[in-house]
């Protein structure tokens, strides 16, 4: 089956320094894929690469086994990739609908907006989720951490997703809290929506995550099946930057 | 938020919502308290009268308030509002025919084309403001604060110490004709308060403002132009606060240097009493009219009473002063009452 996204030979340099060094990486549709390393290990580089936030110097992209083009984030936007920064990029001053809409408001005749098409659209995109939120007019401030991680869940995949780059989703969270946006990454796979976990601490996605990426120094140590290895096998991936010893992982 | 909704809303938590609505509630706590004491201690405050004189004395700062409303909702400032009205004011004298004993060597022109001149200075001169501040990057605050000494300049230039009488005849009607008995300047301020209410909670326009004000760095992410948001704000208050100049000069019959400068407090003072957060993103049109009438209200009422004219200015300083702890309090508990979520 042709894999959602391919990056192929992905190479990016800062100054002559190789901060991802001929990355390739697939992922496929539903599919939960942790990226995993140190800071510094050329993951969040990668992603932006991805997202559209700086371009790669060499290297292929491929959504859907067609190979694209992605020089900005409206690019990646408009090829259904969305990116949820760590610190998710809300406006606390505005309540839930206006936060889904932010830069891209419904408007009815002579440019008013039409608040009651946007808060019908916002109570799909929440059902779609099975998100519950108290009320959607009370302002981002008044929700808790799990409520706006899911606020900006929600305004990512509401054009349209196919692929969700999530930056330590959990991080932030308390235990409760990491458990609901679980729920909602389970959920989103379910739909079909490819989502990238990116963490420096393996306990945030090792049970999130179906599958784990690991790099070291801009290059790619390799990626394993969550359910062929342990826990301390994958930190020593992250930290030796090889793969454990044993026939095909 | 997988939950179903909450069980049932717990008892209403009065000490919550008042914390949460402080900005709110402080400033029109204060308006009644301030007209109930007026109103007892003199027996000439409480008159249909004297209310139509409160509203014709802020009407003009209102002009000014709602630019400035704009400004500080994006999280910037304008110290410029009071010197840019003057030099407008100054500007439309300018343009039109002045009486011989007037004595400035000016450059008259039709009553419509000083007009639109004057307004074409205050685009410029916000224009110049908005360049500064977007693209070179000046704080608001000290480009601001530059304009209001190029204001002040154009307006002595012009002027050299002498004083104008004579504007165009429809400012002269909008600035003191009246409409149906009552001030057209009155319905001025209203209508230019309602068509700013209406942009900042209807339109996209109105909701980037709050969002440039709110979390600058989510509105660019968001694909909002935040350098375009700030510069209309400065445009808008430079264009509104040459208006006011213009209206005010007719309104007070005469046009000359400082004219316009109790205007910059007054207006700064109407939006934060209002409730506007300094920081930007949160309060409106709403608050700005609360806090014009508290003004108004403080302004008028001090007059009514027996006070040392000298100890007013005090307790207008000490008043504002009470306002901007209260307005720094409220950010600092919606803040914490957030993050202990």
């Amino acid at each position: 089956m042709t894999p959602l996204v391919e990056l192929r030979n992905i190479v990016k340099t800062f100054g002559g320094v190789h901060a991802v060094d001929d990355v390739s990486l697939s992922l496929a549709e539903g599919e939960v894929l942790g990226l995993l390393g140190h800071n510094g290990a050329g993951k969040s580089t990668l992603i932006k690469v991805l997202a559209g936030v700086f371009p790669a110097d060499s290297g292929t992209i491929l959504i859907q086994g067609q190979p694209v083009s992605i020089r900005s984030t409206r690019d990646a936007k408009t090829l259904g990739i969305e990116t949820i920064y760590q610190t998710l990029a809300l406006s606390e001053n505005l309540d839930s609908v206006a936060n889904l809409f932010l830069g891209r408001e419904m408007t009815g005749p002579l440019g008013f907006m039409n608040e009651e098409a946007m808060e019908e659209q916002a109570r799909k995109t929440l059902g779609r989720l099975k998100l519950h939120l108290p009320s959607l007019s009370s302002l981002v401030q008044s929700l808790s951490g799990g409520q706006r991680q899911a606020v900006a869940i929600a305004r990512a995949i509401h054009f349209n997703a196919r692929v969700l780059i999530m930056d330590e989703p959990t991080a932030a969270l308390g235990p409760e809290e990491t458990l609901k946006v679980a729920a909602l990454v389970a959920e989103l796979s379910r739909q079909g929506i490819g989502i990238i976990l990116i963490s420096h601490d393996i306990h945030d996605i090792f049970d999130l995550a179906s599958r784990l990426a690991v790099m070291k120094n801009g290059r790619l140590v390799g990626a394993v099946s969550t359910a062929d290895v342990t826990q301390d096998e994958v930190l020593a991936m992250i930290i030796a930057g090889k793969m454990p010893e044993r026939p095909n992982s | 938020m997988t939950e179903a909704a909450k069980p049932s809303p717990k008892s209403f938590d009065w000490a919550q919502f008042v914390r949460s609505q402080l900005r709110n509630i402080a400033p029109l706590i204060t308006l009644i308290a301030l007209f109930v004491f007026f109103s007892l201690a003199s027996k000439s405050f409480l008159t249909l009268d004297n209310f139509v004189n409160i509203l014709a004395q802020v009407s003009l700062t209102s002009i000014i308030a709602v630019g400035l409303t704009f400004v500080i909702l994006t999280g910037e400032i304008d110290l410029s509002v009071a010197a840019v009205a003057n030099a407008i004011g100054i500007v439309m004298a300018f343009f039109t025919l002045q009486p011989d004993y007037a004595n400035i060597q000016n450059v008259p022109v039709p009553g419509l084309v000083a007009v639109v001149f004057a307004l074409a200075a205050c685009g410029a001169l916000g224009l110049i403001t908005a360049f500064g501040v977007t693209r070179i990057g000046i704080p608001s605050f000290i480009m601001t604060l530059a304009m209001m000494q190029i204001a002040a300049g154009v307006s002595a230039m012009l002027v050299r110490g002498q004083i104008a009488y004579s504007f165009p005849m429809i400012i002269q009607t909008l600035g003191s004709g009246k409409f149906m008995g009552l001030r057209w300047l009155i319905v001025v301020a209203v209508v230019t308060l309602l068509i700013a209410h209406l942009v900042l909670t209807y339109t996209r326009f109105g909701r980037y403002i709050y969002m440039t004000g709110g979390n600058r760095d989510a509105a660019e992410y968001s694909g909002v132009n935040v350098k375009f948001i700030i510069g209309s704000v400065m445009v808008i208050s430079a264009m509104l606060s040459g208006f006011s100049g213009m209206l005010g000069v007719a309104y007070f019959g005469s046009a000359q240097q400082n004219q316009f400068d109790t205007f910059l407090l007054d207006a700064i003072a109407a939006v934060v009493v209002g409730g506007t957060s300094l920081f930007g993103g949160r309060g409106g049109i709403g608050n700005t009219i609360i806090g014009l009438l508290v003004l108004g209200v403080l302004n008028n009422g001090l007059d009514h009473v027996n006070i040392d004219s000298f100890l007013k200015i005090l307790i207008r300083g000490l008043i504002l002063l009470i306002a901007l702890i209260v307005n720094v309090y409220a950010q600092k508990m919606r803040d914490s009452s957030a993050t202990t979520e």
